[in-house]
């Protein structure tokens, strides 16, 4: 009876998900038919010495009524199109996929050593109050959220780069010297696992551990604060109680019993954290030289060119519509209570 | 003081003294408790709200808030020295030898995992291997919940106060207990109700075996169901006695007015008669005895000396002046 | 007895409380006084550029060094102060003012206002904040102003829920049926008794908001998207120092970045401060 309605349920939040990027689409087009100065002045004056502006106006299509032009904006993205970057001459689009995975290896390494580090964390402070556990991840917390994430980088650089040796220099995904392996996933330190070669595996965890831990100690202060916070919450919790009155087993209580409960505030949390990410995303790519998505937006940027940085914002606002229904999603199959919500 | 015939007893408290200790000052909520619970009968426990009765059960099992502290006293259950015991010790008695079940129900069951799950859990704890789905079906039968096999997969928040309620009982009952503590099971229930779960609980008792020990206000509910009765005021235990003594010849001032207090029929307001007072400040220094200030029958000596305990035919009396 | 204490006077009780966030309001008061004063008091011009003291460390003279094209970090890293506060300041008064009033209005009233900014709130929020923010300036160009519009816009529907809230909690409650019924406007409603009411625990937010709209800001301009060279900014001037801190020269970046760190922190201890004292329940 309760699986049935956890895929009703998942429909019923597909359904609501589609508004938020129907109000995506119209938002990123209203901000790009705004660009700064007339844009066919700028192709005129870039590409087509020649031709009129009149006319470079017409192939545009940025001389019909607005409606029309929203018409053919959402018929292009339809076929992948997301218009063409001055900087490189290659599509957006196709530019944009093939950095994707650069940037998803480095938010799925921050996000899995985040969550690594503050569950169990704060699941300690809970279970230890006034510990210096408990002190710890107060300060974390605090601490924490007002780091500026490019600063943290920076420093990490100077310290563990230019001070100690440990760490490569920031060059991107993979040393100079060093040939990639085959791409299979994109991810190279899967495929690198996956082609069975561990130098290259450990060459790239090398360039991949300062910006991770940068993104991670970001994310690392709101949820160590909300685990602590909802495991505090639970295990002073009536069924907590009741459930150690009858006996069961302390790891059993903890883990089980407690854990599940106290982790549904955090997976909401992370819907707030995965927007900040997706912002954090940028800077941290730009001090360490990533060669993901929002570094493409920013060094076509830097040469005037909007249509990546457009196509850009565009995308990975789709990828968060998307994050937000699978954290919704996953909320319903841990907490059965809000598959009854109409 | 031990009481006279309890030889035997399943549950012996002695003396059992229990403070708070904050910021606030340190409040003594226990003071030398001593009570006894025999095999198979059912004791109630009675007294108004922060008389210490729901304490003596957490001390009991040790599921004290973390600012309580056992000054003196001992609680011995079946060979185990409850108090002192190691905590492996204490888990194997909490649910296998001793069970408890609180008020509000639905809040002392998980709410994101249906409750025949929760049951069957419970029988995995307690050692019941294989089969353990029909072993849970098996315990909501005896619980009396109609439609077993539907009720398995709901939700807490699905079932109502009375449902609940069995499903704690079962999780109860799952480790067979030898004494079953029911702090307040009937209070978030209506009446209807709760003369049903009463009747539940002294059914199943007595199907098991099983003592109980009946925390509650409502000194009535108490007289229905208990063999015995002790009555608390203020930390300290005031009087035990069969229910029919307690009803019928109660001995300590305080006892007899809260019977006096039980609303007869239809009464108008004016007929109502409560105690006078409130229960005194734990925290202050307080006299011998603690119903002096509000007590008709106060003395002079009654704040001299210690408080007298005495035992006379299996009747036990706290009072200087009963 | 200590709640009859705290009645008395909130900000004693508060000081003595917590003395973290005693210390946090003693900063936040030098921060005030270095914004106000910095720009007559600092050493050196913050804008102008000496070739010849191009990258130098921390000195007697540069008491933080300089950059690249000589210019003094301590001098630019003190006048930075009035820039980042001030931006923080009015973008957070901004999105204060219209979103607390707007949401205020649709949690009290309802109907088709709720109704059409409960859909521009949902679709602002659709996007992550900080993106939101670069498209927007890209559309506008660079400039403070600019940035402190950025920032206003996509903090909007922070305030708007809260207020929106805070005001539907109203809706039923008995003094604001007895103003209606003695026959007072919507408008006079709003003023006199909803907007009152919902005050005290966005106020807290504000707090822990100003921290964020300083890391936004900041953010915006280190990636250039924000204020403009060659005004000194702290986010600026850590993008200055970032080519350069792989060689060594730590001073550049460490400053200003410090400094923002610090003012941040100010801002989220008084918040949880303030939290602590309005509402004791949620402890953090």
């Amino acid at each position: 009876m309760a699986s049935a309605s956890l895929w009703r349920y998942a429909a019923r939040r597909v359904l609501l998900a589609l508004p938020a990027l129907a109000g995506v689409v119209v938002v990123t087009f209203v901000i790009t038919r705004m660009l700064p100065g007339d844009p066919a002045l700028y192709y005129a004056g870039q590409v087509d010495s020649f031709a009129s502006v009149d006319e470079i106006r017409h192939r545009m299509g940025l001389d019909r009524p607005l409606p029309l032009q929203f018409v053919a904006y959402v018929d292009d993205l339809a076929h992948g199109d997301l218009g063409q970057s001055l900087s490189t001459g290659q599509p957006v689009g196709r530019e944009l996929i093939q950095r994707l995975p650069a940037s998803f290896e480095l938010m799925a390494s921050a996000l899995s050593l985040a969550l690594l580090i503050a569950v169990p964390l704060g699941v300690m402070a809970a279970t230890r109050p006034g510990s210096w556990i408990d002190h710890a991840c107060r300060l974390i917390g605090t601490a924490g959220v007002s780091l500026p994430t490019f600063f943290t980088g920076l420093l990490l650089i100077y310290v563990f780069y230019y001070v100690a040796g440990w760490a490569p220099a920031p060059v991107g995904r993979f040393p100079s010297f060093m040939r990639p392996p085959p791409s299979i996933t994109g991810m190279i330190l899967i495929d690198s696992l996956l082609a069975g070669d561990l130098d290259k595996f450990q060459a790239a965890l090398g360039q991949i551990a300062l910006p991770a831990l940068t993104m991670a100690l970001f994310a690392l202060a709101p949820l160590t604060r909300m685990t602590r916070a909802a495991m505090l919450g639970v295990l002073s919790s009536d069924f907590v109680r009741q459930a150690r009155a009858n006996g069961a087993p302390r790891l059993h209580l903890l883990f089980v019993t407690a854990l599940r409960n106290g982790l549904l505030p955090v997976v909401t949390t992370l819907g707030m954290i995965a927007s900040s990410m997706l912002g954090a995303n940028v800077l941290v790519e730009r001090v360490f030289a990533w060669p993901g998505v929002g570094s493409y937006a920013l060094d076509a940027m830097v040469s005037l060119d909007y249509a990546p940085l457009q196509g850009f914002v565009l995308v990975m606002s789709v990828v968060y519509v998307l994050i937000n229904l699978g954290i919704d999603i996953l909320y319903g199959v841990i907490d059965p209570r809000v598959r009854f919500e109409a | 003081m031990s009481a006279g015939d309890m030889s035997g007893a399943l549950l012996e408290i002695t003396d059992l003294s229990l403070e708070f200790r904050g910021r606030g000052g340190t409040v003594r909520a226990l003071e030398a408790v001593s009570l006894s619970v025999r095999a198979g009968e059912m004791l109630g426990l009675v007294g108004e709200s922060g008389s210490g009765k729901s304490v003596t059960a957490y001390a009991l099992l040790r599921i004290m808030d973390a600012a309580a502290h056992v000054t003196a006293g001992q609680a011995w259950f079946r060979g185990t020295d409850l108090l002192g015991c190691d905590a492996a010790a204490m888990r194997g008695v909490r649910g296998r030898g001793i069970a408890m079940i609180f008020q509000n129900p639905r809040a002392a069951l998980n709410p994101v995992v249906p409750v025949g799950r929760q049951i069957m859990v419970a029988l995995r704890h307690a050692g019941v291997a294989g089969g353990a789905r029909a072993a849970a079906l098996a315990l909501m039968d005896r619980v009396h919940i109609a439609d077993a096999a539907r009720r398995f997969e709901a939700l807490p928040l699905e079932l109502s106060g009375g449902l609940c309620q069995r499903i704690m009982i079962a999780l109860a009952l799952a480790a067979r207990p030898a004494l079953l503590i029911a702090d307040e099971p009937t209070t978030g229930l209506d009446v209807t109700t709760q003369a049903v779960i009463m009747d539940l609980i002294a059914e199943t008792a007595r199907e098991a075996g099983m003592a109980t020990l009946l925390i509650t206000h409502d000194l009535a509910l108490a007289g229905e169901q208990c063999d015995r009765i002790a009555v608390m005021h203020a930390g300290h235990v005031v009087e035990i006695a069969a229910t029919a003594a307690i009803l019928e010849q109660p001995r300590h001032p305080y006892t007899r007015r809260l019977l006096a207090s039980m609303p007869q029929g239809k009464m108008a307001l004016t007929e109502l008669r409560p105690i006078p007072g409130g229960l005194p400040d734990l925290r202050a220094s307080l006299p011998p005895c603690r119903y002096a200030a509000r007590c008709e029958r106060h003395a002079a000596d009654c704040d001299a000396g210690p408080l007298p305990r005495l035992w006379q035919d299996a009747h036990f009396i706290a009072c200087r002046h009963p | 007895m200590s709640e009859a204490v705290a009645r008395r006077s909130p900000l004693r009780h508060l000081l003595q409380e917590n003395k973290l966030t005693g210390v946090a309001v003693g900063l936040f008061g030098l921060l005030v006084l270095v914004a106000l004063l910095a720009p007559s008091l600092v050493p050196h011009d913050p804008l102008a550029t000496n070739a010849a003291h191009s990258v130098e460390p921390p000195s007697a003279q540069f008491w933080f060094g300089t950059d690249e094209v000589g210019r003094d970090v301590f001098s630019r890293t003190m006048v930075a102060t009035q820039l980042d506060l001030g931006i923080a300041l009015s973008a957070v008064a901004i999105s204060f003012a219209i979103g607390s009033v707007l949401g205020a209005a649709c949690g009290f009233f309802g109907g088709w206002l709720d109704r059409i900014t409960a859909r521009l709130v949902d679709t602002l929020m659709a996007f992550p904040l900080f993106l939101l923010a670069m498209a927007i300036i890209s559309v506008l160009g660079n400039s403070t102003a600019n940035v402190v519009y950025a920032t206003a816009l996509v903090n909007l529907p922070f305030y708007i829920r809260m207020a929106r809230a805070e005001a539907a909690k109203l809706r039923g409650s008995g003094y604001i049926e007895a103003a209606r019924l003695a026959g007072m406007g919507p408008a006079q409603l709003l003023t006199a008794h909803v907007y009152p009411n919902i005050l005290p625990p966005i106020m807290v937010q504000i707090s822990l908001n100003l921290g964020w709209a300083i890391l936004n800001a900041a953010g915006l301009s280190f990636i250039g998207l924000g204020v403009r060279p060659p005004v000194a900014e702290w986010g600026i001037m850590v993008a200055d120092g970032a080519s350069l801190i792989v060689s060594g020269a730590w001073w550049v970046s460490l400053f200003p970045g410090v400094a923002l760190m610090l003012t941040v922190l100010c801002f989220n201890l008084i918040g949880d401060g303030l939290r602590d004292v309005l509402d004791p329940r949620r402890v953090t």
